[in-house]
């Protein structure tokens, strides 16, 4: 019986091996634990490594050599137009994914964590089935770390079954290029596939429900990426919906109703269906526990990440939004140490997300959006007072702070331009530390860098830039 | 009586930010300067090369670019055209100090300065004219520097440059930098992308002398991975040197033995000189050694409302050091009481491929000082962003105080390095413990969860990343 053999007290089951599972299994076993790992995957890397940030990054960096190869005249470089090799561009793809999750298996066994490939079911909270190849094990557990993560979701008429239309773990396998795709849905998956089919020769049309791309993302920090896009896309339909999709003889055809409630009927070769992801918490055995899931299906978890089943923790997409790795990774090394005991719970006060388009777009802690407006004061910095943005051809990017009024505290950062992504590393390690702008102010950032316009944020809140004045709030 | 509050001497980077924040604070300011606004930073340093460098790195993306899946024909660099974009940049940066300074009601005054009482100063006009005199309450000298020569290798500006030539050089054929500082390097990291044949001779035995070995040995680890020829500790023998119309050969010691290089260009990049001779500080009393016009912390010279801020105080050669110093004065000078700029919790940035970025201590430096280190060290061989972008060998090192786990300092090789100190900066500043920095949630995938999992490495170092 697989998992019985450790010493009691310290048995923990980790089941799902994404970027929850695999850091909870590792820290765990670090920490001394006896950990079983269980994955349907050989190796550890979850829908993260395997369908999701990693090989769409890997996509999106060869979209930006095609953009940039483009783009290089304006440097004094010409490289013709470029080819593109689709089996290479494939099998790197691939290759990127297999060194990673590879690695992860290694690691798994230096830090002897025990894996087991197959399918999880609880029996009660002290036991799991797990269902391998044809046969069950037993696998006992004093405690049980639920991170099964999240799978597309295809609501309604998106669900239409057919080899046309696409989740984004298909459109990632890049069978072919479509002459005409179309994407659904205005978030950060659609935005960051498009860009990709777009770059690779497709006519990319996108249309999102709601009147905005990125819903839920201040429309400032947005507005210097929807300008781009509108010259990358084909077309951008906003308070649209797909309310019909069939196959046809020639493509998909979709029927689209506008907000006004104007009807038109279109015909793509592809669709991609990127409206959102639905948390894995079905056809676990959670029946037999008693773990509890809300409306929407997330796992219900205290600050520690405990469910009501007190053995059985639950970390990651599962456990609710924000639907993010390094989210899930953080509340992993949480509910371990929950288990060890120790005065761990989840309260970061900045969880950064970073939508991996061209231009970047970055932010973490309160957004404007969300601020109650009598609380805040805003303050932005347009990067074309940003030396480094110009060097870089780059003038449209953005950094903005939310300051707390009165003790000017900062609350919240927001980063539109090229490697936004990396740069919000200080905003959040500002708000995890309680920085006021002046903090900001008087920390020094080499020059030329793009790291300069947090400072001079900071400094353009107090009126001191020395290259950019603003008019207060 | 004085024509103005304050009197700035050089409109670089620390003079134009004196002047913009004193100006801001309601003073009456005027800035004396002989060129252009923007000083060497933006005209022959910091911004043209980095202007350049980006046309170097995209040479670099396209080689890497076939095994993508994406395949380019061979570049063709268009080298009026990069200079163009290059220029194109440093106008319109300077045009946009200019109006600033315009909007701030600053005084701008074309000419070279001298001084002839501590708070005096004759203007002798660029474009000719009446030498006039200008009287304010407070002067900052903020002259900057000009590159060192070598006696035994005589600049002549087309087949012995320093990087004031060499900006609008096209690449050569064959060169020799003479050099392995930030601007050798730099110099030689664009140089063989766009297709030279590169020597990179450094006397001292790494590349980088004041920065962390490791960091400077994956420099010129990966330097010489594409063509160029680090040579270190390497001794040029001063007799040996031919300049003719063939170019430039010198024979150099290294390890014993005799090397001979031959180039067509030779830059010379051995450091940079504070100046400060045509303004003639010790005239108005105020000491200088060579160019250099030493100050205490508060960047007061030896005579009263005398100062000196950026390259020419004898400091760290840095644009930020100069600006953080010469915002520090004005608002000293306004009555405000800001603490003095740490001398050691500035930032270095280099922007070779890898860039090497850097602050506070090093661990030699750190040792030196009679710290108690621990270091933490996380590789990017297993990150995920930097394996997309070809950035594998790239590397974070932390120091910090062994007892307290406060942080003394941190290096940064790879990609997005001279971004990513940013983070350490803030950290430093406002003093979070290891234990802090690695418990920051960082986005994944981005190269900076290494910044992070350094700092795991120094709390843990049994856990290997």
């Amino acid at each position: 019986m697989a998992g019985a053999s450790g010493p009691a007290g310290k048995r923990l089951a980790v089941i799902g091996a994404g970027p929850g599972g695999y850091p909870a299994a590792f820290h765990a076993a670090l920490r001394g634990l006896d950990v079983t790992l269980i994955d349907e995957e050989e190796n550890p890397g979850g829908a993260c490594t395997y369908r999701g940030c990693i090989p769409s990054k890997a996509l999106l960096h060869a979209a930006r050599v095609i953009a940039e190869s483009r783009e290089a005249r304006a440097f004094g470089l010409d490289f013709g137009e470029p080819q593109i090799d689709l089996d290479a561009l494939r099998e790197w793809k691939d290759s990127v994914v297999r060194r990673l999750t590879s690695g992860l298996g290694l690691l798994r066994g230096q830090r002897n964590v025990r894996p087991i490939v197959g399918r999880a079911y609880f029996a009660g909270g002290r036991s799991l089935r797990v269902l391998r190849g044809g046969a069950l094990d037993e696998v006992g557990f004093d405690h049980a770390i639920i991170a099964t993560g999240s799978s597309p979701a295809r609501p309604g008429p998106l669900a239409l079954d057919s080899p046309r239309v696409m989740d984004s773990t298909g459109a990632l396998e890049l069978a072919d290029v479509p002459a005409r795709l179309l994407v659904v849905g205005g978030g950060y998956i659609g935005l960051e596939m498009g860009t990709v089919y777009a770059a690779l020769g497709s006519k990319v049309t996108v249309v999102e429900m709601l009147p905005g791309l990125l819903p839920g993302v201040d429309r400032d920090l947005v507005q210097p990426l929807a300008t781009h896009l509108a010259g990358v896309f084909d077309e951008v339909l906003l308070n649209t919906r797909v309310t019909a999709m069939a196959d046809a003889e020639d493509g998909i055809r979709v029927r689209l109703a506008a907000a006004g409630g104007a009807e038109s009927e279109r015909t793509f070769d592809k669709a991609l269906v990127a409206v959102g992801r639905r948390p894995n918490s079905g056809d676990l055995g959670l029946e037999t526990t008693l773990v509890r899931t809300d409306a929407r299906g997330f796992l219900e978890t205290d600050r520690q990440r405990r469910t009501a089943e007190p053995t059985i923790f639950a970390v990651g997409d599962v456990a609710g939004e924000p639907m993010l790795a390094h989210k899930a990774m953080h509340e992993a090394r949480v509910a371990v140490e929950a288990i060890l005991g120790e005065p761990a719970a989840f309260e970061p006060a900045a969880i950064p997300a970073v939508v991996f388009t061209d231009p970047e777009i970055a932010w973490c802690g309160l957004t404007e959006a969300d601020a109650p407006a009598d609380h805040v004061e805003i303050v932005r910095y347009p990067w074309r007072a940003s030396g480094r943005a110009i060097t870089l051809a780059r003038p449209e990017g953005l950094t903005k702070l939310i300051l707390e009024k009165g003790s000017e505290r900062v609350l919240g950062v927001g980063i539109t331009g090229p490697n936004a992504g990396e740069l919000i590393a200080e905003g959040t390690l500002a708000v995890e530390m309680g920085a006021r702008a002046s903090d900001l102010q008087l920390t020094i950032h080499a020059h030329p860098t793009l790291s300069e316009t947090v400072m001079e944020s900071a400094e353009t809140f107090f009126g001191t830039s020395a290259h950019y004045i603003a008019r207060r709030r | 009586m004085s024509d103005f509050d304050l009197l700035v001497i050089g409109g670089g980077w620390g003079g134009y930010t004196a002047a913009q924040t004193m100006a801001r604070g309601g003073g009456r300011v005027a800035l004396v300067e002989q060129d252009k606004v923007g000083g060497v930073c933006l005209h022959r340093g910091c911004i043209p090369t980095k202007a350049l460098l980006e046309t170097a790195a995209i040479v670099r993306g396209a080689r890497a670019a076939p095994a993508h899946g994406v395949r380019l024909s061979a570049p063709e660099l268009d080298w009026p055209a990069a200079l163009d974009f290059k220029n194109g940049i440093v106008d319109r940066l300077e045009s946009g100090m200019r109006q600033a300074l315009d909007l701030a009601k600053i005084e701008r005054v074309d000419g070279a300065a001298r001084m002839t009482g501590p708070t005096s100063v004759e203007v002798t006009p660029a474009a000719g004219g009446p030498v006039t005199t200008l009287r304010a309450r407070d002067v900052i000298i903020a002259t900057g520097s000009r590159p060192a020569d070598l006696a035994f290798l005589p600049v002549d500006g087309r087949r012995v440059v320093t990087s004031d030539h060499a900006i609008d050089l096209p690449p050569p054929a064959r060169a020799i930098i003479v050099g392995g500082g930030a601007v050798g390097a730099e110099f030689a990291s664009l140089w063989t992308d766009l297709g030279s044949d590169v020597v990179l001779l450094e006397l001292l035995p790494q590349l980088l002398p004041q920065e962390d070995a490791e960091a400077a040995r994956a420099l010129a680890r990966q330097l010489s991975a594409r063509g160029v020829d680090v040579r270190t500790g390497a001794q040029i023998d001063a007799d040996s040197v031919r300049i003719d119309a063939g170019g430039v050969r010198m024979e150099v010691e290294q390890g014993g033995e005799r090397h001979t290089f031959g180039g067509d260009v030779a830059l010379v990049a051995t450091g940079r000189r504070p100046r400060s001779e045509a303004l003639a500080p010790a005239g108005a009393g105020v000491s200088t050694y060579g160019g250099t016009v030493p100050v205490d912390e508060e960047m007061r010279t030896d005579v009263e409302h005398v100062y000196a801020v950026g390259d020419v105080n004898g400091g760290l050669q840095l644009a930020h050091v100069a600006a953080a110093q010469g915002r520090y004065v004005a608002e000293r000078l306004l009555g405000q009481s800001p603490p003095p700029p740490d001398p050691v919790w500035m930032p270095r940035a280099v922007y070779t491929t890898p860039e090497v970025a850097s602050i506070g201590l090093t661990e030699a430096q750190a040792v030196e000082a009679g710290h108690r280190v621990k270091i933490g060290r996380a590789r990017f061989r297993t990150n995920a962003r930097a394996l997309i972008h070809d950035d594998a060998d790239g590397f974070v090192k932390v120091v910090a105080e062994e007892e307290s786990g406060d942080l003394l300092g941190c290096q940064i090789v790879g990609a997005a390095a001279t971004e990513m100190i940013g983070q350490a900066a803030v950290g430093g500043f406002m003093d979070a413990s290891l234990w802090e920095l690695g418990r920051v949630v960082q986005a994944h995938p981005t190269v900076s969860e290494v910044v992070g999992e350094a700092a795991e490495a120094a709390l843990r170092p049994r856990l290997r990343l």
